[in-house]
């Protein structure tokens, strides 16, 4: 199997599956959970700071020290995010494989910085929470991973909860 | 990280900060939800509110195995819980203990009528980790 080929075809298939509001909702400061499974089936999630649309799905920083979640992606390659917006609760989660790991740069420390201050910012505005107590949940160093889009769904609380989103 | 006792949790319990579990199918695709209220049982055990569960309900069907993250809103210290589902309840003194507190919080947050209970789902413990804060303040 051409494995570049296959991820290529993935990547393609990604872009009719975002709406214009799940990429705002992905890309703003918003609360962000990874989800991953190993080998035998076991979840395992962790948090996640930033995300971008990319030509092949999204490029997300995840911390560095998740070394489960890595090997989890590695092996398995399957990954469940959800993205949620702490004032509103609004809510998508988006499905779909690894496409690659790659290397931090200056530029992705800055990237989650912003969306640090961001998201610290609307819990305070939100719920009265210290922005630098809530700072004490971020990381230092970050891994950029790339990942397909295959699924999108509804997350936020009501009746459209758990239900896909088509473009 | 390090392994901990379950009432190390208890800041956590008091529902001000929503809790989110994963959970997976039995082709391994993972599944997040967020989570009104995590309650103590005993040693053992945890509740966890089931309000919008659907997918999440048919994974732990087939796989029981769950990951949940909790946060201590005093200080933002974040716990990752390794879980597995046991039973469900619909009535008793655990689910009206939570059902109170689900509409306390739904009143709170302007989701009365969104929010509500359909069961508590009770979890076996297997493993409490905290996340290691990294001093960046």
């Amino acid at each position: 199997m051409n494995t570049k080929k296959l991820l290529f075809q993935e990547a393609e298939a990604f872009v009719s599956v975002l709406t214009s509001a799940a990429v705002s909702l992905l890309e703003r400061g918003t609360s962000i959970i990874v989800a991953t499974t190993d080998s035998d089936g076991r979840p395992f999630a962790c948090r996640a700071w930033a995300v971008d649309v990319v030509d092949e799905g999204i490029r997300v920083l995840m911390p560095s020290d998740e070394t489960i979640a890595f090997a989890n992606l590695t092996e398995t390659r399957r990954y469940a995010l959800n993205a949620c917006d702490v004032r509103t609760l609004e809510s998508v989660q988006v499905k779909g494989v690894l496409v690659r790991i790659e290397e931090e740069s200056a530029a992705d420390r800055r990237r989650a910085g912003r969306h640090v201050d961001e998201f610290a910012h609307e819990i305070h505005d939100t719920d009265g929470f210290d922005e630098g107590v809530i700072k004490r949940m971020v990381h230092s160093e970050y891994v950029p991973v790339v990942l397909t889009v295959e699924e999108l769904w509804d997350q936020t609380p009501g009746p459209n909860a758990g239900s896909a989103i088509t473009v | 990280m390090s392994t901990l006792d379950i009432d190390e949790l208890a800041p956590c319990f008091e529902g001000l900060i929503p809790a989110v579990i994963a959970t997976a199918d039995n082709n391994g695709v993972p599944n997040i939800t967020y989570l009104s209220r995590v309650m103590k049982v005993d040693d053992e055990h945890v509740a966890l509110s089931n309000q919008f569960f659907s997918k999440t309900s048919r994974n732990l069907a087939v796989n029981p195995r769950a990951s949940v993250l909790l946060l201590n809103p005093l200080t933002f210290a974040e716990f990752r819980i390794s879980i597995e589902y046991e039973r469900s309840e619909r009535r008793g003194p655990i689910f009206e203990r939570m059902r109170e507190d689900i509409d306390a919080i739904a009143a709170l947050t302007g989701m009365s009528g969104v929010f509500a209970l359909k069961s508590a789902e009770i979890y076996r413990v297997t493993e409490i980790v905290r996340k290691a804060p990294s001093g960046v303040a």
